[in-house]
């Protein structure tokens, strides 16, 4: 069940990512239509971060591509919003909420140049969204987890784009951060952001998301809720393995076979 | 040539001792590291070597004395104590491991550095070559050198053949080895032990710096070779074994060439030698994987354009072609497309008729309809199960061809009900 | 005069150090640091010999490319061979190493730079390189201002303009490596760059203070300022001061036993991080016992 939607925002085509040698995506291919809050849902290990970070760049492609409103990332980075897992930084680092904040706004000041006051408003303001102004000269180590993320939500609210890709915003965090983080998303929907959310919890997903993508290693589902968030897709999605993707997977592995003929052979 | 017989002969003591020493050391440190190796601590020799220096300052300093056992209890004290201390500060604060083991090796260093230049500038007779813990002097070896090495070569090996499985388990799954109630911190003691020992002593020989390649370098070489620890604690000694002899030979030849950095340069060469040609993880290896399956594609999608031709037109699946009917009906730069038609024929895959004309044999087109088999019955894989349109699987399936073996094309069949068309309603060929 | 010039190189080489090691312990890469400090040896012997003096600058330039080279082979080691990062770094600067050890002995003559310098320098030995002289009248009369001096000035104020125009890019590149690729910057870029900077940094300060006191620079004052603030500005100035402080104390310590200048230096550089270690009143292990106790 993979809904396709005319002028989509998010466009991905025939993606496979190979990881550390292994299949971790396998041919998704799918349209995403502006202004969803989409939650991106699936067991482990089924390439949900994966799927984020092949969106940004982040991890080399074995195959496909992907469009953000028509066109490939580098044209429109400035649009486009990434939050990264939290364990993925050191909190330890000698920085604080604010600091981390302002570099939401690198790319508007340019690189090379002193931030501004404006910056530092456009910052404040966005630690305000995530009701985190009171912290914002706190070092970022003594926050709790769900102080840290809300201060990476913060960041890339200060991007002031209009996709937002999130790693797992909702992981390990107090009741009050993760009503606070639903409120702002709902709040960014209606100003007609597009959101999508790696997800683990499938009780509150419902709620939470109107446009879901199923993953496991290969794309179960996409469409909107309703049509997509069923008994029988989530089974497919969480239940059996895909036992002959995982030997080809395997077979790739060992004879470092390349995943599409024309391509540079595998890593 | 003369030089190198009179070498081997070893009838020189001073080359004996030399090359007996090393030879000693270097299996010492290869077995040794390949456990601090696997335990990805193999910078921790590098601090460990760094420490040293201050205990044989301090224990001359107390003891007044050259006596080599007596620097060696005061060069195990602070490098068991570097260990301790980089431990602690990693533990106990927000400084990570290997800030702590940068700050402890150089500190400690100057530390050592500072004892010695003040017994230096303090005029005690008695301290000239203790600056051979700096650099190490492999050729100034003698004989009672040649007997610690030996005694800490014996004592070594007895550990390692004694607790054997119990380092495995250390290193490889230190939570399991918990679990099932090993002694771990003893056990880790233990390894440490051996490490500093081997350290304080083969120093001497090597020096400081280059001390943390005896213990690194083996050990990740051998990895190249051997998925099997036992295997690789073997290979390690050989190489530390080899590079030492050839070290020393160097430095015989050559005047006024060290022998231990030419000990780690020969180790590092062989390192860098098995990263290309180890078999399955070197480089030459992949290359020669990769240029087969390069191969295997070409041959595969010439007989499969055989079958394509006669499929698509006049049904002759037998009927010879022509390099221009071939390159019509698909793109193929012409001379990869006549190599692989002279590698087909070869095979007895293809037979050459006529002038530069060429149909399949029995054989040939038996593989060329398992291609297109195999293509088909993964389009149907796709759009089944992984709910792929059907617009969308070619590409994957123009890989897949390849990969699939007869199992997994059972496997394939039998999951999908042995289907008659794929998604695009073509015949699978049987 | 001479304790003075003295002071001055080991505090300038401090300073260059412990502004670049802030970066190297944040960034977790303390132990690339020792790597690179002793692989540029090599270029180092290189640029004696070809140039015959000992403080050609384009060629000590060219000498950091070593420092670079080594990166690039831990990179190439860890990444295409699959090795692990721990081993790669150990196998390649040792063998550098050993190669820059060999050229010592062989070629010891020509490059005037016996061993022992290799590894704790000849800090003693800056004021008598003199490179200007400057009349500055009054009771001090000519000065005579070491070469050391000038290159290590120089070095500094490179230094410092890199850290004060690439503040943001550097900031984000160690702290969110991820983030920094996804809004478009290039993690690798800035990587060789700061990795360029420590090999000319190690280069340069190699010829006064060593290898090891060049680690010890590199990495103690910024892991002791790391434990005092929570803040980057203020860590890279703590650090600076704490290695002015550590080349002052170094000093007299040194005077003071008769032994080894750039020794005794890190000496100082250690006790001060024990200092920090215990008693920082926000990161220390006393300190932290303390809140402890109070809290319960």
């Amino acid at each position: 069940m993979i809904v396709n939607v005319p002028n989509p925002v998010i466009e991905v085509h025939d993606l496979t990512v190979i990881y550390n040698r292994k299949p971790a995506l396998w041919d998704a291919d799918f349209t995403i239509p502006k202004g969803k809050l989409v939650g991106i849902v699936g067991p482990n290990g089924a390439g949900k971060s994966t799927l984020i970070k092949a969106i940004m760049g982040l991890v080399p492609l074995s195959s496909g591509h992907a469009e953000l409103f028509g066109k490939p990332l580098d044209e429109v980075r400035q649009k486009v919003s990434y939050v990264p897992q939290r364990e993925s930084v050191d909190w330890d680092f000698p920085a604080s909420a604010l600091d981390v904040v302002l570099m939401g706004r690198y790319r508007h000041t340019g690189l090379f140049r002193r931030i501004s006051k404006k910056d530092r408003n456009i910052a404040f303001e966005c630690l305000k969204k995530v009701r985190m102004e009171a912290f914002a000269n706190r070092q970022i180590a003594q926050l709790s987890g769900g102080q840290q993320q809300r201060v990476f939500l913060a960041r890339a609210l200060a991007q002031q784009a209009d996709i937002y890709l999130m790693d797992e915003p909702f992981a390990g965090i107090d009741a009050t951060t993760e009503s606070a983080i639903v409120d702002l998303l709902f709040e960014m929907r209606s100003e007609g952001k597009t959101i999508m959310v790696v997800h683990h919890d499938l009780e509150s997903a419902y709620e939470y998301f109107d446009w879901f993508v199923l993953l496991n290693t290969r794309l179960v589902a996409c469409g909107p809720k309703e049509e997509v968030f069923t008994q029988d897709l989530l089974v497919e999605t969480y239940g059996g393995k895909m036992n002959v993707l995982a030997k080809i997977g395997e077979l790739i592995r060992e004879n470092t076979f390349p995943v599409r003929e024309d391509n540079s052979p595998l890593r | 040539m003369e030089n190198l017989i009179e070498f081997l002969s070893l009838s020189d003591p001073n080359v004996r001792y030399v090359v007996l020493g090393m030879v000693l050391l270097g299996i010492c440190s290869g077995v040794v590291g390949s456990f601090t190796f696997l335990r990805k601590r193999a910078l921790l020799g590098d601090a460990i070597a760094h420490s040293v220096l201050p205990g044989v300052c301090l224990a001359f300093m107390i003891g007044g004395t050259k006596n080599p056992l007596f620097l060696l209890v005061g060069a195990t004290i602070t490098g068991w104590l570097s260990l301790i201390v980089i431990d602690f500060i990693s533990n106990r604060s927000r400084i990570k491991p290997d800030a702590a083991i940068g700050l402890v090796l150089s500190v400690f260093f100057g530390v050592g550095i500072l004892l010695l230049t003040s017994i230096q500038g303090s005029g005690n007779a008695a301290q000239s070559g203790l600056d051979k813990f700096l650099f190490g002097k492999a050729a100034s070896l003698i004989g009672s050198d040649v007997w610690v090495f030996g005694i800490l070569c014996a004592v070594m090996t007895l550990v390692v053949i004694l607790f054997f499985k119990e380092f495995k388990l250390l290193s490889f799954d230190p939570d399991f080895a918990h679990s099932i109630g090993l002694p771990i911190r003893l056990l880790e003691i233990v390894l440490a032990t051996i490490t500093v020992l081997t350290v304080a002593v083969g120093i001497q020989a090597v020096g400081v710096v280059l001390m943390s390649a005896m213990l690194i370098t083996p050990a990740a070489a051998a990895r190249y070779w051997t998925d099997k620890l036992f295997k690789m604690v073997i290979l390690a000694a050989i190489f530390g074994a080899i590079s030492g002899i050839l070290g020393a030979y160097v430095s015989y030849t050559e005047t006024a060439m060290p022998t231990g950095p030419w000990v780690i340069v020969v180790l590092s060469l062989i390192a860098f030698f098995s990263m290309l040609v180890a078999p399955k993880r070197g480089v030459w290896a992949q290359y020669v994987i990769q240029k087969r399956n390069q191969n295997k594609i070409h041959q595969e999608n010439v007989l499969k354009l055989f079958y394509h031709i006669a499929e698509k037109g006049d049904q002759q699946f037998r009927a010879a072609r022509s390099l221009d009917e071939l390159l019509s009906r698909r793109e193929f730069p012409t001379s990869i497309l006549k190599r692989t038609l002279t590698a087909l024929t070869k095979k007895e895959l293809l037979d050459k008729v006529g002038n530069n004309q060429w149909k399949l044999t029995d054989e040939g087109e038996e593989r060329g309809k398992r291609v297109v088999r195999l293509h088909r019955l993964w389009e149907v894989y796709l759009t089944k199960y992984l709910r792929i349109a059907p617009d969308h699987v070619h590409d994957d399936a123009e890989a897949m061809e390849h990969v699939i073996t007869p199992e997994l094309e059972a496997e394939l069949d039998k999951l999908l009900d042995y289907p008659a068309t794929d998604p695009h309603d073509s015949k699978i060929p049987r | 005069m001479d304790a003075f010039w003295i002071i001055l190189t080991g505090s300038l080489v401090a300073s260059s150090c412990a502004l670049l090691g802030c970066y190297l312990v944040l960034r977790k890469m303390a132990m690339v640091g020792d790597a690179i400090s002793h692989a540029v040896l090599p270029g180092i012997f290189l640029a004696y010999m070809l140039a015959g003096t000992r403080s050609s600058v384009p060629l000590l330039i060219g000498a950091a490319v070593f420092g670079v080279l080594c990166t690039f082979l831990i990179e190439l080691l860890t990444k295409r061979m699959r090795m692990q990062n721990d081993a790669a770094i150990g196998l390649t600067f040792t063998f550098l190493f050993a190669i820059g050890v060999i050229l010592a002995t062989r070629f010891a003559s020509y490059a005037h730079l016996d061993q022992d310098c290799i590894l704790y320098g000849e800090i003693a030995y800056v004021p008598f390189d003199v490179g200007w002289t400057l009349d500055i009248g009054g009771a001090i009369g000519v000065l005579e201002i070491p070469v050391a001096i000038g290159i290590l000035s120089a070095l500094l104020v490179g230094v410092i303009a890199l850290i004060w125009w690439a503040y943001k890019p550097l900031f984000i590149t160690t702290f969110d490596p991820a983030y920094a690729a996804a809004i478009g910057i290039s993690t690798t870029f800035w990587h060789y760059v700061l990795m360029g900077t420590v090999s000319l940094t190690t280069v340069l300060s190699f010829e006064s203070v060593g290898a090891i006191l060049v680690v010890a620079f590199l990495i103690g004052p910024a892991a002791t300022a790391y434990l005092l603030t929570d803040r980057l500005p203020v860590m890279l100035i703590l650090a600076v001061l704490i290695g002015i402080l550590s080349a002052i104390l170094g000093y007299w310590l040194a005077v003071w036993i008769n032994g080894s200048i750039a020794g005794a230096m890190a000496t100082v550089v250690g006790g001060l991080f024990g200092l920090a270690l215990f008693f920082s009143p926000s990161y220390g292990i006393i300190g932290k016992h303390w809140r402890k106790a109070e809290l319960s």
